[in-house]
């Protein structure tokens, strides 16, 4: 009977454990099935953004590109412009040169028509003397002439004749060397005209073409200007350049592991839905089985209570009563029961050495059996009903022989060490008091396991047994 | 193996070493019924329900290595975004600079086109006095 007991006990323990391991995997799986949504939504907005980006380096690639072959051509365009502007400098000097030329030249003929002027002056001076020389000739002449005229004793006046005549051409030729020297005066005086109009004609070629000299080099030095501008542009067309294809390499870098981002979270997205598929074959495969425990359950149950008839004399004397445990195993007084005396539920709290805090429960179960639990509520409550927790233990009444059975008490791997345990077994010895139970013993099972109960042989607890693999741990409350 | 299928494969083990124990003391034809019935059954379909567990553990680690990818690759992604982001602007301010010079240089060109004119200008008059 105690083995069959012992059956109802698995299969409801193996019930409660597994409704919440498909509780807390269907939680988790429910928790990945978020975090994908979010990995998913995320990978979203950062491919999105990668597109983005990709676009914004499009366009300045585009704008780049442009700006580049602009101001290139700004380059070739500000030379060209340069090498005319020194063209028209060079033609403003040649043009200057020249006129400069011309005005010496003008300035030459000018001096030599003044010195024209000045000998054709002279000349009429001269003319002039030799005018007055003839003519007083002729009076001295023309008075011999009426001297001699009166003379009586004079019989002729033929020389007196001659001299005047060559004196009146002396006269004649004098006036008309007069003219000639006034002529020539008058054509001095008009090539001195003519000098002096040239000489201001070149004076002001040569001005204005020292203007045109000047501005030209004003334009020489602007189109430079110009052309240091336009160069240094295509250095910054040429340096944003760099940068664009940078920024190219750098996008596509990008994009590259936004997709890849967005592919692995597709590929999370397809193993969740396999979980949940999995877990949903699960959910049946477990309704199923519960199916079975609890009508196998019904039918042990019914075997329990046919020998449960047949070995009523016994129990009653051994002081169970009603299938409960008595507060005293050796009292005999009706019994109250695993669960209602062991039936407190006040958690115990404590800090373990990695400072998480740790609550220990205990949740009766009818009233043979209950189980203990540690939870870590370092960032939350107990529950109330038994969750699968970090630590697990629990006790079964044998109700034949008056004793607890240890079914099995356990910490999660990452718990232990911690003193988790032991406060544990505290519980389970109070427990075995607190019920009367003459006896609490355990099924050890490994090495492991030994050194653990080992440890414990100074608070009572004996393992007894051949040192094999299986033993078997007593305590005698 | 995660806390819950240990805990899960434990339970089912006590319970079959439970079935061994009761198949010592019992083994009239109500008990060979009782296991053909149900818990032959239940074991089959506990092992079921372990297989699709852990093929749903396992298909979670996939995803979450998955994820761990997807997480790898978005940092990356935005520190290349960043990187992006920076260079866009560093091109962007280039670019303001490129076009300010080339304004430049179109106004000193245009200066100087004016200045070369008025000086072909002024030597065409030149040369046109004799």
């Amino acid at each position: 009977m105690v083995a069959l007991q012992d059956l109802i006990a698995g299969l409801q323990r193996w019930s409660v454990t597994a409704s919440e391991v498909i509780s807390q995997v269907g939680y988790r799986q429910r928790q990945l099935t978020e975090t994908v949504e979010i990995a998913l939504h995320r990978a979203g907005v950062v491919l999105d953004r990668a597109q983005q980006d990709e676009e914004r380096v499009q366009d300045i690639e585009q704008r780049t590109n442009d700006l580049v072959t602009r101001c290139t051509q700004g380059v070739s365009k500000a030379e060209a412009m340069r090498n005319g502007c020194q063209l028209v400098l060079q033609n403003a000097q040649a043009t200057l040169q020249h006129w400069q030329e011309e005005l010496a030249k003008a300035r030459a003929w000018l001096a030599r028509a003044r010195q024209r002027l000045e000998a054709a002056k002279a000349a009429l001076h001269q003319a002039e003397a030799e005018l007055r020389n003839a003519e007083w000739d002729l009076d001295r002449a023309i008075n011999r002439l009426r001297a001699a005229q009166n003379d009586q004793e004079k019989r002729s006046t033929w020389s007196e004749q001659a001299a005047v005549s060559a004196a009146r051409a002396r006269v004649a030729q004098a006036q008309q060397v007069v003219i000639i020297a006034q002529a020539e005066v008058r054509a001095a005086e008009e090539e001195v005209a003519r000098a002096e109009a040239r000489v201001a004609l070149c004076e002001r070629a040569v001005e204005m073409s020292e203007t045109a000299v000047q501005i030209a080099t004003q334009g020489v030095q602007e189109a430079g200007t110009a052309l240091n501008h336009a160069e240094r542009s295509r250095e910054a067309a040429l340096a944003t350049q760099r940068s664009t294809q940078r920024a190219r390499q750098e996008v596509d870098q990008e994009y590259q592991a936004a997709t890849q981002m967005m592919t692995c979270t597709r590929q999370a997205q397809e193993f969740s839905d396999e979980g949940r598929v999995h877990l949903s074959h699960g959910e049946n495969h477990e309704a199923e089985a519960q199916m079975d425990i609890s009508r196998g359950r019904r039918e042990v149950e019914e075997k329990i209570d046919i020998l449960h008839e047949v070995n009523r004399p016994t129990l009653h004397s051994s002081g169970f009563s009603g299938g409960g445990f008595s507060g005293s195993s050796s009292s005999g007084a009706g019994g109250s029961g695993l669960g209602r005396v062991t039936g407190s539920r006040d958690a115990v709290r404590f800090v373990d050495k990695n400072g998480r805090s740790i609550t220990l429960k205990q949740h009766p179960n009818g009233d043979d059996s209950l189980m203990l639990r540690a939870y870590d509520t370092s960032n939350g409550s107990a529950p109330d009903t038994p969750n699968l927790g970090i630590g697990r233990a629990n006790l079964q009444l044998d109700q034949a022989s008056g004793k607890l059975k240890l079914q099995d008490i356990e910490v999660n791997e990452s718990y232990r060490g911690n003193g988790i345990a032991s406060r544990m077994l505290s519980q389970v010895e109070q427990a075995g008091r607190q019920s009367g139970a003459s006896e609490i013993y355990g099924v050890i099972e490994g090495e492991k396991a030994r050194s653990f109960w080992q440890a414990q042989a100074g608070r009572g607890w004996r393992i007894v047994d051949d040192g094999s693999y299986y033993g078997r741990v007593i305590f005698n409350p | 193996m995660n806390d819950e299928l240990w805990m899960m494969a434990q339970q089912s083990r006590s319970l079959q070493e439970l079935r061994g124990d009761v198949g010592m003391v019992w083994t009239d034809s109500a008990s060979q019924h009782l296991n053909g019935r149900y818990f032959d059954h239940h074991h089959n379909i506990s092992e079921a329900m372990q297989d699709a567990l852990t093929q749903r553990q396992h298909a979670e680690e996939q995803a979450q290595n998955e994820l761990a990818y997807a997480a790898e690759s978005g940092k990356e992604a935005e520190a290349k975004a960043l990187l992006v982001q920076q260079l866009v602007y560093g091109v962007e301010q280039d670019i303001e600079l490129a076009i300010d010079e080339y304004g430049q240089y179109v106004t000193y060109e245009g200066r100087a086109d004016t200045t070369s004119r008025n000086a072909e200008n002024l030597i065409r008059q030149v040369n046109q006095l004799q």
